[in-house]
């Protein structure tokens, strides 16, 4: 197991670097420089120029910039933003936090929503149930997100008022998870609505197929002529094998939650990593884009990796070779 | 001895059906599908036929009128500018369909191309094609596309590129997993034993047996395009205004008060995006059950 660990995270290695190779090459193409304010400003001198460029590493040539970037990266330094005059790190490191919480909670939501009913579908499959269930999964996948949080935010925010509708605290109240808490959960009912609701649907429609999949197999007909009774068939025997897949999906949502907040954390003014990214391309805050683009794909093939990893791990069929 | 052949011939034509064929009798049976089939197609043709299905321009700047609720000469209001909402929801279905269709289209020719030529090919050149494809996979989808279109700046085309540059990935993992089972096939064995060229074979041979996942596929992807789409032009980075689709239509609903106040300018675009999505999902559930009555039983 440890070798195969190793292996695969040798693996992500090459991939890493042409998503680093391509993220740089797509900041090249962003028009203007980074000091085109200062190229315009008439009291810079052409050696005062010069030797900002060189003090940004901006005479060197593309490919040398590149290894630099690197290697600054490699070190965790992703370079400072323009707008904020911050390190990119300990600007991702202050945000990341409140994307972790909503991607986290809501994943669980959606977990908590998805799994029952989609057992329940597979198993009683083509009656009522499976039809809402089906239907409800589906609006979950084809609802857009920042619609849903519109709608949201009018009836519950506006009209009735029993929501705060922006940011994760009251103004003026710390953003603390062990002091302010019941004040943050306030903040978080809509928004972790709109994704957990949204999210549940994708996973209620794989856990349905999964464990239709399953329970056709021969040995849940053993347990079921063993006289097992339905309920272990069912949530002992077949649910085991039918959240294998399941687990894989959770590796692999993470990430996809974590970019895929974006929109949430912009509608609902939350100070998480989406916001920030959104500051960020509004400034043309080309550093902080590329930082936390990197961040993301980094984060991305971790996530991979924990699905491949978590899959082998419990499903002792797989080979690790 | 003609008559016969004849004969032959016909009593096959009455008995074989085609894939094609098969696929389409057993979706017709697909209530739900098929409802989702008709509303893409009703969408569609209110995007195509907009400018008869509306006496306003799509741009008519009407400030004496603006902010109008629904009345029986705007249906569905107007905006804060007097322009009729109807008529830019149906021309804001060009630009969101469009833009679903093309790009889907784009990124099906890139999966089709690249899994086409990993799949038939094997060794270095897959490698390398498919090394290329777990790059692309793992970039973050929506803050990269996001990045994209703020370097690139707010226009359709480079919408349409995004998704397409992104999405290829997924399709050509299809395209490249079907080819390699269907090289094996007895059917490309006589292929090769009757000289055919490597062109050949995979154009007229191989593509037209993947054709059925790529569409399952393809139609999925339609409603993903749109949802992105719908979003990046929510934020302002998608299709820039005037230009109307369902997406940059709802950028107003950011404001509280025509928010609470005036449904009318937000809530049709947002139904439009969700049931035509919806639709094209159904659709695709429908598709891929025809294809693999396996799952349905």
């Amino acid at each position: 197991m440890g070798k195969y660990i190793v292996r695969r995270l040798l693996q992500q290695i090459p991939i890493l670097i042409g998503v680093s190779i391509l993220l740089f090459s797509v900041f090249q193409l962003a028009p203007g420089s980074p000091l085109s304010s200062f190229y315009s400003d008439p009291n810079m001198t052409v050696e005062q120029l010069e030797a900002l460029e060189k003090a940004y590493g901006l005479d060197k040539s593309v490919p040398e910039q590149y290894i630099d970037y690197i290697g600054n990266m490699v070190k965790g330094n992703f370079g400072t933003s323009y707008q904020l005059k911050q390190p990119v790190s300990e600007l991702i490191g202050e945000r990341v936090w409140a994307t972790f919480y909503i991607a986290f909670v809501s994943l669980i939501l959606s977990l908590i929503i998805a799994v029952p009913i989609g057992v329940i579908s597979a198993t009683k499959q083509y009656s009522i149930f499976d039809y809402a269930g089906t239907i409800f999964a589906l609006m979950g996948i084809s609802i857009p997100v920042f619609f849903f949080a519109l709608l949201l935010i009018k009836w519950f925010g506006i009209d009735i008022r029993w929501f705060p509708i922006s940011g994760l605290v009251t103004p003026g109240r710390p953003l603390s998870f062990t002091t302010n808490f019941p004040d943050i959960f306030k903040h978080s009912i809509l928004p972790l609505t709109v994704l957990g609701l949204t999210g549940a649907g994708r996973f209620m429609r794989y856990t349905r197929s999964s464990m239709l999949e399953v329970i056709r197999q021969d040995y849940i007909r053993t347990a079921r002529s063993k006289g097992l009774k339905e309920k272990v068939v069912i949530y002992k025997h077949a649910l085991r094998n039918a959240l294998i897949p399941v687990i894989t999906l959770l590796g692999f949502s993470l990430p996809v939650l974590f970019s895929g907040a974006v929109i949430t954390e912009i509608i609902f003014v939350l100070p998480g990593l989406g916001k920030l990214q959104y500051q960020a391309v509004l400034q043309r805050d080309y550093p902080l884009m590329m930082g936390i683009n990197m961040f993301l794909a980094i984060f991305t093939l971790l996530g991979n990796l924990l699905a491949d990893i978590s899959y082998a791990f419990v499903d002792p069929r797989i080979r690790l070779d | 001895m003609i008559s016969e052949n004849k004969q032959n011939k016909m009593a096959m034509e009455t008995t074989v059906i085609s894939p094609a064929k098969l696929m389409w009798n057993r979706l017709k049976r697909n209530k739900l599908a098929m409802i989702g089939f008709i509303i893409i197609i009703i969408m569609s043709l209110a995007a195509i036929f907009a400018p008869y299905l509306t006496p306003y321009e799509r741009d008519a700047v009407d400030l004496l009128n603006s902010n109008a609720k629904p009345n029986t000469e705007h249906l569905l209001g107007t905006d804060a500018l007097g322009r009729d909402m109807l008529t830019r929801l149906l021309y804001g279905a060009r630009i969101s369909l469009t833009v679903g269709f093309v790009a889907t289209g784009l990124r099906v020719v890139i999966g089709i191309i690249l899994g086409g030529i990993a799949g038939y090919y094997g060794g270095k050149i897959d490698g390398l094609i498919m090394r290329i494809a777990d790059v692309f996979a793992c970039l973050p989808f929506l803050p990269i596309a996001i990045t994209f279109v703020a370097i690139m700046g707010p226009s359709i085309y480079n919408m349409m590129f995004v998704l397409a540059i992104l999405g290829w990935p997924g399709l050509a993992r299809i395209v490249r997993a079907e080819i390699l089972s269907l090289r094996e096939r007895e059917f490309m064995e006589a292929a090769t034993a009757l000289g055919i060229s490597d062109f050949r074979k995979i154009v007229a041979h191989l593509l037209p047996n993947t054709m059925a996942s790529v569409i399952v596929s393809a139609t999925i992807g339609i409603a993903g395009a749109i949802l992105t789409e719908s979003a990046l032009s929510f934020l302002g980075l998608g299709v820039a205004p005037p230009t109307p689709s369902w997406g940059n239509m709802l950028t107003d609903a950011q404001n509280q008060y025509v928010l609470k106040n005036r449904w009318w300018q937000w809530m049709p675009p947002g139904f439009a995006i969700f049931v035509t999505v919806m639709s094209l999902n159904l659709l695709g559930d429908g598709l891929r059950d025809a294809l693999d009555p396996r799952l349905k039983q």
